[in-house]
């Protein structure tokens, strides 16, 4: 009898069938049993075709699929993000940001969670956020000055609604610091790296950049408000000059609104940010002057903020930033611009004029009218 | 120009008379509109929630003939100087510095007078009608809308500190421009410690004082849970409530502005009443102290004393205290207080 394999082909079990005994009595013995070996034939083949889609599926394709998020990680982690320090087009950044993190991002579902990489992409995201609330904000500064209530209404509602997103998305990168770190506040992890050191940096400023996005929202995200001291002490992780003076300027701009979160007293907030900026300064990354230019605005202080802006328009001329931190000095550079737009519309009702940043419109005029009076001539 | 138009065809129409007259009367209320000099008091500041949402009554005041410039305080006492200095026409101040300003209204905070956000509630928009609006006024102040703060509890590093007697000795933090709180801490015998908001809460965490009032935002602001742990708790009673204040000079504004304004204040109040709740409900349950029905008459009758002999120093208004004790009779009248012989 013969018997039909697994990996017979569809002409030899028709074969098979043609040479059954002509005998009656056998022949439906021989067609059942060909039957039946054809139906155990029929069952493999399915089988193994099941387990073969199986296997890719749920081997094959996540093991292609993990190699490839991991790969991506890692060159995202070891050469999109520096390189990415090293452009200084804040906009295509933020573009970038927004149309890849979710597929970055996807590849937790079949590898460990890009936590790093979450905690800088989400700040950048968070800063194209910013941005929309900050033409929102001009745009009713505007309506006031042209007492358009119900204009300056609208736009009061959409800039809340840009906020309230970019407090979501930094409270996210925040929440992936602790992810991949750790509560600050408590004890320092092992930053033993470059990178290490540069994600709890990110993520310690995502933290506040979250709480001021939130509580100009209405806090409508409601992100701990204690975060803020946890993230003073955290910046004791880091090497202030090693990171441009950020570390201690983000401890001054928290203590400088809550001194009883000072680990000593006799600390003078306002003084340590004067320090931290000039070590910005000459670290060529000037992210200092921003804290120091917010705190001051906090305080109602305009007049120490144009100062801080009049300084740093000298100094982003005089010195070009350090290359392997271009993004973060123009970052900054972006959020002065907006303080500076916001205190020129606020007097004026248009922003910073073209190539004026550093001026503002009550400066003196320093104009040399030299010593030839027209007079004399006429 | 639809306007100018209709005016060259010598407004045959209806409309074009009305579409005219609207635009004119725009633009007599555009001339209108004056420029004033706001200055808020927010602990943050600019970024701080109160400064934010005063953006939006910027807003609202255009419509009520003002163009307010706002100006960042982080100190309330420089606030309050420079509004007397003639630096801003209007401050928003906590209820105890606007009671230099106005008594009846900086009585709103007194302590215990208003025992939950519903009475809360009822005062604000009793306070918002336009039959209140004499009382508004004191000495050319006037008081523009007042927002809710919170409710004060008592925070204490010890949980067996949850009666009057247990208070007895105890280191009681108290903020030194409050003449209430100190007297208040002495009347139930402890001891008070003379301080100021910066410092009051980390004195209660590093163990410098025993008890600190305070609403349940700072709970999470200031770290508290650290100066509760291990022992410590929450009492579960409010022994008063916050309010912030808008003061303004009241020849410096159009006619009808602070009536428009508390309408508006109180328009807005249901949202702070959310924001303060969920700060209530944010606070672990395990710290808070559940006061026994006994205990917290107790606490309502030590308070009640406390209040009349606040009133009789000239610390309180005599008038606010009786509407508030009315407010709360009318929503519990068989609470003792009602049927006590000498009344609020």
């Amino acid at each position: 009898m013969s018997k039909i394999h697994a990996n017979m082909p569809w002409s030899s079990i028709f074969v098979s069938v043609k040479g059954c005994s002509s005998r009656f009595s056998f022949l439906f013995t021989c067609i059942a049993i060909h039957i039946v070996s054809f139906k155990h034939w029929l069952r493999t083949i399915a089988l193994r075709f099941l387990m073969l889609i199986l296997m890719l599926t749920f081997a094959g394709c996540s093991t292609v699929y993990k190699g490839t998020g991991d790969l991506m990680i890692s060159y995202a982690d070891d050469e999109v993000v520096p390189y990415l320090l090293t452009t200084e087009d804040v906009d295509m950044a933020c573009t970038m940001t927004e149309a890849f993190s979710s597929f970055f991002f996807s590849f937790e579902t079949v590898t460990n969670s890009p936590d790093e990489l979450k905690i800088l992409l989400y700040m950048m995201a968070g800063q194209c956020s910013e941005s929309r609330a900050l033409e929102s904000q001009l745009q009713y500064i505007r309506a006031v000055k042209q007492r358009n209530s119900l204009e300056a209404k609208d736009a009061r509602i959409i800039q809340k609604r840009h906020l309230n997103k970019a407090a979501q998305r930094y409270y996210l990168g925040y929440n992936s610091l602790v992810d991949a770190y750790g509560e600050p506040g408590t004890q320092c992890p092992e930053l033993d790296t470059f990178n290490n050191e540069m994600y709890w940096l990110m993520g310690l400023l995502d933290g506040l950049l979250a709480l001021f996005s939130d509580m100009a929202s209405e806090s409508a995200s409601g992100i701990p408000l204690d975060i803020a001291n946890k993230i003073a002490r955290g910046a004791d992780c880091l090497d202030n000059t090693r990171w441009f003076g950020i570390p201690e300027s983000i401890q001054a701009a928290v203590w400088a609104t809550s001194p009883g979160a000072m680990p000593e007293q006799g600390i003078d907030p306002l003084a340590q940010l004067a320090k931290a900026t000039e070590i910005g300064k000459n670290r060529r990354v000037r992210l200092a002057h921003i804290l120091e230019a917010q705190v001051y605005l906090n305080r109602g202080d305009l007049e120490r903020v144009k100062d801080i802006i009049r300084d740093h328009a000298i100094v982003v001329n005089e010195k070009p930033a350090d290359p392997a931190m271009k993004l973060l000095d123009r970052m900054a550079h972006a959020q002065l611009l907006a303080i500076s737009d916001q205190l020129w519309s606020e007097a004026t009702g248009h922003r910073t004029p073209w190539l004026e940043y550093g001026t503002f419109w009550d400066d003196s005029s320093s104009e040399d009218e030299g010593d030839l009076d027209i007079g004399d001539f006429l | 120009m639809q306007g100018f138009k209709c005016l060259g065809r010598k407004a045959k129409h209806f409309g074009c008379v009305l579409a005219a007259s609207v635009m004119l009367s725009a633009a007599q209320n555009a001339s209108a509109v004056v420029k004033r000099v706001y200055c808020v008091f927010d602990p943050v500041g600019a970024s701080g929630a109160v400064y934010q949402k005063m953006k939006d009554y910027q807003v609202a005041a255009l419509d009520w003939g003002v163009e307010l410039e706002l100006k960042a305080y982080t100190d309330e006492r420089i606030a309050e100087e420079d509004f007397k200095a003639g630096q801003c026409d209007g401050v928003g101040l906590t209820g105890v510095r606007a009671r230099k300003f106005n008594l009846f209204t900086g009585t709103v905070d007194s302590v215990g007078a208003i025992p939950s956000y519903d009475h809360m509630r009822s005062v604000l928009k009793m306070l918002a009608q336009e039959k209140a609006g004499k009382l508004m006024l004191s000495e050319g102040y006037e008081v523009a809308g007042i927002i809710p703060g919170g409710k004060v509890y008592l925070y204490v590093n010890d949980r067996n500190i949850d009666t009057v007697n247990e208070m007895s000795g105890k280191k009681l933090g108290v903020i030194e421009s409050d003449p209430a709180q100190k007297i208040m801490s002495l009347s139930i015998k402890a001891s008070p410690v003379n301080t100021n908001v910066a410092t009051l809460y980390s004195q209660f965490n590093n163990g410098s004082v025993d008890i600190v009032p305070g609403p349940a935002i700072v709970y999470e602001a200031m770290e508290l849970y650290k100066g509760l742990e291990p022992g410590g708790g929450i009492v579960d009673y409010a022994v008063g409530q916050l309010t912030v204040q808008m003061v303004l000079r009241h020849e410096q504004f159009p006619e009808g502005f602070g009536q428009s304004s508390r309408q508006y204040i109180a328009s807005e109040m249901e949202k702070t009443f959310e924001l303060l709740e969920s700060s209530e409900q944010g606070i672990d349950q395990k710290w808070w102290i559940n006061i026994p029905e006994k205990d917290q008459e107790q606490y309502s009758e030590l308070l009640r004393q406390a209040r009349m002999s606040l009133r009789d120093k000239g610390i309180y208004d005599a008038k606010m205290l009786t509407v508030l004790r009315k407010v709360r009779c009318r929503k519990e009248p068989g609470a003792s207080e009602c049927a006590a012989g000498v009344k609020e």
